[in-house]
C-alpha cells in the first residue's frame, strides 16, 4: 500500500515538489523565528534569574478595607463599623520586622544558596550641577555577589571594596553617565531633606539591563546611616539552587510569615504577559503557514482521489478493502508531510548556527551580546513537527475517507457510462 | 461448489426500473458460462451480482455455499482476492506502475509476491508479452494492455474468472487472443469463466449461454 502511495508522489513530482515545500517553509520558519524569539527571552530570563534575587523578601504589605479597622474599635467578635467615609490606602512597614527568624530559617533552607540583607533607598545623587534620582541599595557586598552575578558585571574597580565600609558606591553605568563621575571621585548622596553625604565610587557595573544600571550599591551599614534606620533592612535577596522552583518557595514561604514574598517570575509577571502575547503571535503566523500547506494537500488528494477512481474501483475488485485504499491516499498526505517537515527542521537547524554570525549591533538589551541569539531547544522542534503533521494528517484523511468510501460498481458503472 | 441464484431481482434508479426479474441459474466449477442481451438488458448487473461486487436485498447469491449478502467484508475481500478474477471491457490499468507490477497487484494485498512473480512470468511469456514485463501500460497497444489485465485476474489462480466485454474495445485479432486466453484458463486451470459479451460469435463458443431479455433469461 505505502508502496504504491509513493508511486502516486512521484507520477506527479510538480505537485508532489510543491506541497512538500508547503511544509518544508512552515516548519522551517517555525523553528527559525520560534528559536529568534525564545533565544531572546532566554538571554532576557538568564538576565532577570541572575542579576537578581531569586526571591525577595520584603516588608508585609496590606492594603487597607472597608472593615479593616473594625477590630480595634469593638474587639473581634464584635459587629461592624459603618463609615460615611471609609479608610483606605496601604497599611505597611517599610521594614521587616523579625529579619533574624528569617536568617535562622534561610540557614536551615537546604533549596537555599545565598540570601542577602537589604535595603533600599530613593536618593538624589549629585555631583557639581549634575544630578538624578536613583535607588541606592545596601548590601552585605559578599553575600551580595553570591546571590546575584553583579560582581561579574563590574567593569572598574572592585565590587567587594564595599566591604571596608566608610562610605563608598558601586555605581551602575547609566547613572554614572548621567553624573558624569568616574572611578574614585566623589558623589554626593541626599535623603529627604538631610544634609547630603560624600560616597566615594568604588566600582561601576554596566548589566545591560538599564533598570539594574541606573542603580547603586553600597554596604548595609552606611545606606542604614544615610536613611537613618540603623539596623532595619526593607529585603532579604534569596538565591536559590534551582530557579525553577522559586514560585513554589516563594508561595511555601508566604504562610509561614506576613512578609510580602515574591519570586523572580512573580516580580516580573509583565514580561510573562509579553511573552505569552509572543508565543500567541507565533503560533497563529506559523499556524496559518501550516493551514496553508495543508489545503495544498487537501486539493491535489481531492483531485488524485477523481482521477484514480479507475485504480480504486480495480483495487477493490482485487479485495484491497477500505482500510487499504484509506490508507493509499493518507500515507501519501503524511509523507510529505513528514518529508517537508523533516526537510524543513533540518534546514532551520542548519540555518539558525548561520543566524547567529549576524551581528545586530549593540545587542538585545542595548550591551552584552552583540549577535542574534537563536535557541535550539528541542520542544521547538517537537511543536513544529507536531503542528505539521497534524495540519498534513488533517488534510490527507478527508480526501483518504472519500476514496474509502467509493464502491467499485459505482465506479465501473459511471465508467461504462 | 460453484455460484447459485435464487429468484435474483436488481432493481436501480429512481423512480426504481427493474433491471433484473427473479433470475435463479446455477453455474458449476470449472463451467464456460457466456452471458449476452442488449445493451440494457441486465448481463453486466447480473455479473457483478454473481461476483459480488455488487449485492441486492431481494433474492440470493451463493458462492461455494456461501450467501454473498451473510459474508462479512473481510471475507468478501478474501474471496476476491484468493478466488476471482476481473477482466472489464476496460483494462483499468494502474498508469504509474509497471505491467509487472500491475498484475502483482493482487500477490501486494495477499502476500507471497515471489511465487506469484514466477507465475507472472510465465503468463507473460504464453501471452506474448515478454519483453514489455517492464514497460507503463502507456507504452502498450490496446490488445498488450487487456493481456496484461488477463495476466492479473489469472496470477492468483483465481476459481472464478469474471470478464466483462473483455473484447468490447478491441480489433478483430486482438479479440480472438484475449478470448483464446480467457477459454485456455478455463479448459486447463478448469476457472470457471463468465462472460458477458455482445458478440454472438464468442457467445455461442461457451459450453452454456444464457441470454438476456429485459431482465430475464432464456437459454438458447
Amino acid at each position: 500500500m505505502i508502496e504504491l502511495a509513493f508511486r502516486y508522489l512521484l507520477a506527479r513530482r510538480r505537485q508532489t515538489v510543491l506541497m512538500l515545500l508547503g511544509f518544508f517553509f512552515g516548519s522551517a520558519a517555525f523553528v527559525l523565528l520560534s528559536g529568534i524569539m525564545l533565544g531572546f527571552r532566554y538571554y532576557l530570563v538568564y538576565q532577570l534569574i541572575n542579576n537578581d534575587a531569586h526571591v525577595h523578601i520584603q516588608a508585609r504589605e496590606e492594603f487597607l478595607t472597608e472593615h479593616s479597622l473594625d477590630a480595634s474599635f469593638y474587639g473581634m467578635l464584635t459587629g461592624r463599623v459603618f463609615w460615611n467615609v471609609p479608610p483606605s490606602g496601604k497599611k505597611d512597614s517599610d521594614l521587616v520586622e523579625n529579619p533574624q527568624a528569617w536568617y535562622e530559617r534561610l540557614e536551615k533552607d537546604p533549596r537555599v544558596v545565598a540570601y542577602t540583607p537589604r535595603l533600599s533607598t530613593a536618593v538624589l545623587f549629585s555631583k557639581g550641577k549634575a544630578t538624578a534620582t536613583a535607588t541606592l541599595i545596601g548590601c552585605d557586598p559578599k553575600s551580595q555577589t553570591q546571590v546575584t552575578t553583579l560582581g561579574d558585571y563590574v567593569t572598574e574597580g572592585k565590587f567587594d571594596a564595599l566591604a571596608l565600609g566608610g562610605n563608598q558606591i558601586a555605581i551602575g553605568e547609566r547613572l554614572r553617565k548621567k553624573l558624569g563621575v568616574t572611578l574614585s571621585q566623589n558623589v554626593l548622596v541626599s535623603v529627604a531633606e538631610q544634609k547630603p553625604v560624600p560616597f566615594k565610587v568604588v566600582a561601576i557595573f554596566s548589566t545591560g539591563n538599564q533598570i539594574f544600571d541606573e542603580q547603586a550599591y553600597g554596604s548595609l551599614e552606611d545606606v542604614q546611616a544615610v536613611n537613618q534606620t540603623p539596623n532595619e533592612i526593607d529585603e532579604i535577596a534569596v538565591r536559590l539552587v534551582d530557579y525553577k522552583s522559586s514560585s513554589a518557595v516563594a508561595k511555601s514561604w508566604s504562610l509561614l510569615s506576613e512578609e510580602k514574598i515574591e519570586s523572580w517570575d512573580q516580580k516580573n509577571a509583565n514580561i510573562y504577559s509579553v511573552f505569552r502575547i509572543q508565543d500567541a503571535v507565533r503560533f497563529l503566523s506559523i499556524g496559518s503557514i501550516m493551514i496553508v500547506a495543508g489545503f495544498g494537500i487537501y486539493n491535489v488528494l481531492n483531485i488524485t482521489v477523481i482521477q484514480k477512481r479507475k485504480d480504486i474501483a480495480i483495487l477493490r475488485s482485487m479485495g484491497y478493502t477500505t482500510r487499504d485504499i484509506v490508507l493509499i491516499f493518507f500515507a501519501q498526505g503524511l509523507a510529505l508531510g513528514i518529508a517537508g517537515t523533516t526537510l524543513g527542521l533540518l534546514f532551520g537547524y542548519a540555518f539558525s548556527f548561520f543566524l547567529e554570525t549576524i551581528r545586530i549591533g549593540a545587542g538585545p538589551l542595548g550591551i552584552g551580546v552583540d549577535h542574534l541569539i537563536v535557541s535550539r531547544e528541542f520542544p521547538i522542534y517537537l511543536q513544529s513537527a507536531f503542528l505539521a503533521l497534524s495540519s498534513a494528517s488533517l488534510a490527507s484523511i478527508l480526501p483518504a475517507a472519500t476514496a474509502g468510501k467509493l464502491t467499485p460498481i459505482e465506479i465501473i458503472r459511471s465508467s461504462s457510462e | 461448489m460453484g455460484i447459485r441464484t435464487l429468484n435474483l431481482t436488481k432493481t436501480l434508479g429512481d423512480p426504481p426500473t427493474p433491471i433484473l426479474k427473479n433470475i435463479s441459474l446455477e453455474i458449476q466449477d470449472g463451467d464456460y458460462v457466456s452471458v449476452t442481451g442488449r445493451s440494457g438488458s441486465g448481463k453486466s448487473t447480473l455479473l457483478y451480482l454473481l461476483s459480488s461486487l455488487d449485492h441486492t436485498l431481494e433474492g440470493k447469491v451463493e458462492i461455494d455455499g456461501q450467501d454473498v449478502n451473510q459474508m462479512s467484508a473481510e471475507a468478501l475481500s478474501l474471496f476476491r482476492n484468493k478466488k476471482a478474477g476481473f477482466v472489464f471491457q476496460f483494462h483499468y490499468l494502474v498508469a504509474e506502475l509497471t505491467a509487472m507490477e500491475n498484475v502483482l497487484l493482487p500477490a501486494r494485498k495477499s502476500g507471497g509476491i515471489s511465487k506469484r512473480r514466477e507465475i507472472a512470468t510465465t503468463l507473460f511469456e504464453q501471452f506474448g508479452l515478454k519483453d514489455k514485463i517492464h514497460r507503463l501500460p502507456r507504452h502498450l497497444s490496446g490488445g498488450e494492455q487487456q493481456r496484461v489485465a488477463i495476466a492479473r485476474a489469472l496470477v492468483m489462480e483465481p476459481r472464478y474468472l469474471f470478464a466483462d466485454e473483455p473484447t468490447g474495445s478491441l480489433d478483430s485479432e486482438n479479440s480472438e487472443i484475449v478470448l483464446n486466453l480467457l477459454e485456455k484458463a478455463n479448459e486447463k486451470q478448469k476457472t470457471t469463466l463468465i462472460l458477458v459479451t455482445h458478440d454472438p460469435g464468442f457467445s455461442r463458443r461457451a459450453r452454456r449461454q444464457i441470454h438476456l431479455v429485459d431482465g430475464q433469461f432464456i437459454t438458447p
